[in-house]
Formats: C-alpha cells, sequence, structure tokens
C-alpha cells in the first residue's frame, strides 16, 4: 500500500485528490507546538542565571564568611538550644493543649465550648511578637515570686485565723518568665489555638456514623474518641500540623521580644554587628533556615503517607506526571 | 517504620555533629577588661537594704549592644565592658555577688520599676524625666559625638543633618531628646529631614553607618570612639562631642537605702584606685567623675 505523498504542515490528510475513492492516508500527527513555553523557559533560564552571576560575583555575599559565621559555636548553640528547643517545646505544648482545646470545644457543656473559644480568640488575635514580650515582663505581676499551692490559700487561711498560707514552694517568677522556658510557654499558648482550630477540623471531618458505630459496640464516649475518631482525623490534621511546625521554627526568632539571645537568628546577628559583615551573616541565617525547614518537610511527607493509608493517594512519582514526564512531553519524546 | 527510624537517628547523629564541631574562629574579642580588684567596704555594706543583704545577689539590667560600655564576648553569652568591671567592683565593696540580665534598652527602666532588676545598669544618661521615674545614681560622664562614613560623603553636618539619613539607638537620650530638636529645626527651615533609622540595639545601628544603609549615627561619646577604633576606617567621628552629662545606676525609687549604698561603694573604689583600674582598659578614663551622687543636680 502507497501513501499519497501529503503537504507539509498540514494537520492530516484525508485524501490525495479530489476522486475520494482512495482510504484515507495515515495520520501524520504533529505534536502541538508550545512556542510560548520554550520563551517562558530561556527567560527563566536568563533569570537564574544572573542570580547565580549576583551569588558568585557580588563580593557583599562573602561565601566565606557565610560558612565560616554558620558554624560557629554560639551560633550551634543557639540553633539547638534556642531554634529547635523551642519548637520542639512550643509544639509539644501547642499539639497537646490544641487538641485538648478542641476536644472541649466540639464538648455539649457549653461552659467548655465557651473557654475554648475564649482562649482561641485570645490567643489568635495577639501577635507573637507582642505576646512574648508580655511574657518576658509578666515578672511583674508577681515581685514576691510565683507560689504553689492552694488558689486563694491565704485568704482561706485566714478565714479560720491561721497565718498560713498554704504555699509550700515559691519560685522566682522572672526566672520562670524570663528565659526560654517563657518563650516556649508563649509560643506554645499561641499554637495551642491555632492547633485547636486544625484538630477540630479534623474532628469535625470524621462522619458521624463512626462514633455510632464505636458507641454501638460499645465503647465509651472518650475511647471512641481515642481509639476511632482521632486516629481517622489525624489524616486531616497531619498535613496543617507539618506547615505549622515549620512556621514555627520560624518564629523562634521572635524570642528576642522575651529576651531570649541563646537564638540562631541574634547570634548571627550580633557576629554581624561585631564584626560589621551585616550581609553575610543574614544569608547564613536563610541557608540555615532553608536546611532545618527542608528536614522537616521530609519528616512530613514521610508522616502523611503513614497517617493517609488507605485514602488512595498514591506517593509522588508513582504516576507518569513527575517532572522528567513532563519535560519529554514538551519535546514529543514521551511514549 | 524502618524507614522513620532511619530518619530520627540521622537527625540525631547530625545534632551530635552539630554541636561537637562549632568554630571559635570569629571569636576575635579578646578579654579587655576583667575582675577589678575591691575589698568589702563595711562601712558602704552597711547601707544595703537587709532584704537585697539576705539576697546576696544583685540582678542587674544591661543592654548589651553597647560597646565598650556593655557588650557580649565572642562567646555569645558572656556581657564584658566597662560597665560591667566598674559595677562589679561596686558590688565587691558590698559584698554582694552580680547577675547580669541581657534586657532590650528601653525595658530596663519599667524592669526595675517592677522588680525585675534590682539595678539598672546600661549607660543611662542622667536626666530629669529618668529621674522623676527611679533614682539615678551617677558614676561617669559622656557626651553625644556623631559619626558617618570616612570622609564624610555625605556631608552630614550634625548640627543641622537636614540632608541626612541618620541611624540611633532606641530609648536612648539622643532618640528622645537630641534628634527631634534638630528634625524639628530642619522641618521649620523647610528642608524637612527623612525619618531616622531607630533600632534597638546600638551595634545594628553602627552596623547601619558602615554598610552604608545610613549616612551618619550618633551615639554617647565613648561608643563612638570605641566603634571608630574597631571598624578599622570604616567609621569617622563628626564634629565634637557635646552636651556632657552623667551616666547614672538605676534604681527603684523605693529603695533609697540602696543608691545610697551605690554612692557610697563608688566613693570607696575611687579613693582605693581601683574605679580607675576599671575604666583604663577600655579607653575611657577621659569620663571619670568624682562627685558621685543620688539624683545629681544637672
Amino acid at each position: 500500500m502507497t501513501t499519497p505523498p501529503t503537504a507539509p504542515g498540514s494537520e492530516s490528510t484525508v485524501s490525495s485528490d479530489g476522486a475520494g475513492d482512495s482510504r484515507p492516508g495515515m495520520i501524520e500527527a504533529v505534536p502541538v507546538r508550545h512556542p510560548g513555553r520554550w520563551v517562558a523557559i530561556a527567560v527563566i533560564a536568563l533569570l537564574v542565571a544572573m542570580l547565580l552571576n549576583l551569588f558568585l560575583t557580588n563580593d557583599a555575599f562573602n561565601w566565606s564568611f557565610v560558612f565560616e559565621a554558620m558554624f560557629q559555636s554560639p551560633v550551634i548553640e543557639g540553633l539547638i538550644r534556642g531554634t529547635l528547643l523551642g519548637t520542639a517545646g512550643s509544639m509539644l505544648i501547642g499539639i497537646t493543649f490544641g487538641i485538648v482545646l478542641a476536644v472541649m470545644r466540639l464538648s455539649a457543656n457549653p461552659v467548655l465550648s465557651g473557654v475554648a473559644w475564649v482562649f482561641t480568640w485570645f490567643f489568635r488575635a495577639v501577635p507573637r511578637l507582642v505576646l512574648l514580650t508580655i511574657m518576658g515582663a509578666l515578672g511583674v505581676l508577681y515581685p514576691d515570686g510565683l507560689g504553689l499551692g492552694l488558689p486563694f490559700g491565704e485568704q482561706l487561711m485566714n478565714l479560720f485565723g491561721i497565718s498560713n498560707d498554704l504555699t509550700f514552694a515559691t519560685l522566682d517568677a522572672n526566672q520562670i518568665f524570663g528565659g526560654i522556658i517563657g518563650g516556649i510557654i508563649g509560643l506554645g499558648l499561641s499554637e495551642a489555638a491555632y492547633m485547636a482550630e486544625i484538630a477540630r477540623a479534623g474532628i469535625l471531618s470524621v462522619d458521624e456514623g463512626q462514633n455510632e458505630a464505636a458507641c454501638a459496640l460499645g465503647m465509651s464516649n472518650g475511647l471512641a474518641t481515642r481509639r476511632v475518631v482521632l486516629p481517622q482525623a489525624m489524616r486531616v490534621i497531619v498535613p496543617p500540623t507539618g506547615n505549622e511546625t515549620i512556621a514555627m521554627v520560624k518564629d523562634t526568632s521572635l524570642l528576642i521580644g522575651i529576651p531570649v539571645s541563646n537564638e540562631l537568628f541574634f547570634q548571627l546577628t550580633s557576629i554581624g554587628s561585631r564584626t560589621y559583615q551585616t550581609f553575610p551573616v543574614l544569608v547564613a541565617a536563610v541557608i540555615w533556615y532553608l536546611v532545618i525547614c527542608s528536614v522537616l518537610m521530609v519528616v512530613q511527607s514521610r508522616l502523611e503517607a503513614h497517617f493517609g493509608r488507605g485514602f488512595g493517594t498514591t506517593p509522588p512519582g508513582a504516576t507518569d506526571s513527575g517532572f522528567k514526564a513532563r519535560m519529554l512531553s514538551m519535546v514529543g519524546g514521551s511514549k | 517504620m524502618r524507614r522513620s527510624k532511619l530518619i530520627v537517628s540521622v537527625l540525631a547523629v547530625g545534632l551530635m555533629a552539630l554541636t561537637g564541631c562549632g568554630s571559635d574562629s570569629l571569636d576575635t574579642g579578646e578579654k579587655k577588661g576583667g575582675d577589678v580588684e575591691a575589698t568589702v567596704d563595711e562601712e558602704a555594706a552597711a547601707l544595703v537594704p537587709q532584704e537585697i543583704k539576705d539576697k546576696g545577689t544583685l540582678t542587674v539590667g544591661t543592654d548589651a549592644s553597647y560597646a565598650p560600655n556593655e557588650f557580649l564576648a565572642g562567646d555569645g553569652k558572656t556581657i564584658q565592658g566597662f560597665d560591667i568591671d566598674l559595677f562589679t567592683a561596686v558590688a565587691k565593696k558590698l559584698d554582694l555577688e552580680v547577675e547580669f540580665a541581657n534586657a532590650k534598652f528601653d525595658s530596663i527602666i519599667t524592669g526595675a520599676q517592677g522588680g525585675k532588676y534590682d539595678v539598672g545598669v546600661s549607660s543611662f544618661t542622667v536626666n530629669p524625666e529618668r529621674m522623676e521615674q527611679v533614682n539615678m545614681v551617677s558614676y561617669f560622664s559622656a557626651g553625644t559625638q556623631w559619626a558617618s562614613a570616612p570622609g564624610n560623603p555625605k556631608d552630614v553636618d550634625p548640627e543641622r543633618p537636614c540632608n541626612a539619613t541618620v541611624a540611633v539607638q532606641k530609648g536612648t537620650v539622643q532618640e528622645e531628646e537630641d534628634l527631634p530638636a534638630k528634625i524639628g529645626a530642619c522641618k521649620k527651615a523647610g528642608t524637612p529631614m527623612r525619618d531616622p533609622l531607630v533600632y534597638t540595639g546600638q551595634d545594628q545601628a553602627t552596623a547601619a553607618v558602615v554598610s552604608g544603609k545610613a549616612d551618619a549615627m550618633l551615639a554617647d561619646s565613648p561608643v563612638v570612639a570605641y566603634a571608630v577604633e574597631q571598624s578599622e576606617d570604616k567609621l569617622e567621628a563628626l564634629g565634637d562631642i557635646y552636651d556632657a552629662a552623667p551616666y547614672g545606676y538605676v534604681v527603684p525609687k523605693d529603695q533609697t537605702a540602696m543608691a545610697d549604698a551605690l554612692v557610697a561603694a563608688l566613693k570607696s573604689l575611687e579613693e582605693d584606685g581601683g574605679y580607675m583600674k576599671a575604666l583604663e582598659p577600655w579607653g575611657v578614663e577621659d569620663g571619670a567623675i568624682t562627685d558621685f551622687a543620688v539624683n545629681p543636680e544637672l
């Protein structure tokens, strides 16, 4: 069988002549052309080249100083004891307290849900820098130290004419609210307000029937929440929680409001001020935050894969829609 | 789950490696000052209120961004400077220990009023507004000095800085009194000045001039002198020192006895030479005074 020649560029050929008796020829498909995409790639390549050129040739970056500053011992100590410990501590408080608040908020008891609402309202409305500055100054309220004992113990004992005030330990309020502990409490409480909303959304995403079925099996409300509802809610809770953790890493730079100076950003900027190399230390801070957040993103995707089991989400790369496949399709080489 | 265990252990090992490998190559600041010898002055120590004697330690609020008066050593933790050396010696005279707490400058006076700090030692210029809120014990004298990049490329005139972007630390006399007057004068003359760059730390203000972000800065004279010396030709002093005024220790209003004890300790320290010994290593002996007083006449 011979194929009649076709004019180049025509989309398809139906017949070679007007006779109409021959069968249509083979389709000579030409892939849809995307000249705009190639222009976009060229523009982006140019911009990337300009950026690399800036990074490599501008002396203000002073790369050797950037890496030297990144690994100074005060910076490393600030990274671990301020930034990482601060993030871990405040997320621990935030997640635990946030879940409690979410359960309270969904409770049938109007007092409990009201309290949870007021807490969320307050801590969502106060900016973190402002909150931390207030935390640092809280010692003003307890000039005689923070007593641990029965509430209103002093008043109670006065009633009975006894001079004991039922306080069995007194802590220095400035010690508690002053340092990293105050920072962790402040950031943790603020985080709890956000986590409460995230956990609430997660709990609401679990079908009511799950709870009913658990109750039908004879589970108590608490047991059903722990064994049936929360594990399923995790699928919805985990991704935004990862987001919040990454945001928290960045927010530890606000600890200076307390003020806590044993923290990554403060230590790097103070090296900058001491050596008059202000810009390279900022680059060093950016690199550190990028490294920490990249590691956290990997952890987050693993957690998501774990809690999302059985919901039809395929791991990235399993389908043909990956970066490589899409690039190949642009040059028409995808088979 | 094996995979996530692997990640956790890699993280743990990484952290351990990091804690081990911190470098100190940028810890250039060799410690200049140090402990000044001082013996307990029984007469002065007797003035210390009983409650502070019982505590034995003074908690002192200081903003460690003001080299050479008070600033962080290369380890990022230790606070050093002539204020630190001098006040440590003063406390020794009173048989007290000192614990310096790093704080933002504009939070120290409120912190002292609220009992967060027993004393504020942070190059506070004595002025009537501050004396209304707290007791101030004078111990040093400093003026205001301007600085710019070498050769003053923007032709900044400290008297009339109308054409300049000026860097200054928040809460200082320069920011609260000196600059507003000059900004007002510029506005009156019809050449309004750009808003000054107000930083929480003096080190940031100095760095802003060095990097060219600001055209000039103004701060206390010993601070500017030290910055010019340390920056190695990146800064130059501009004009003369003016508005000389005493520095004062900040003591809460209800602690007048403590303020008197500090004056007695300073006098005793001046007599046995410890006062000058605290100042000399930092090159600030020009600001030495002898008429220490609670709430001095200005």
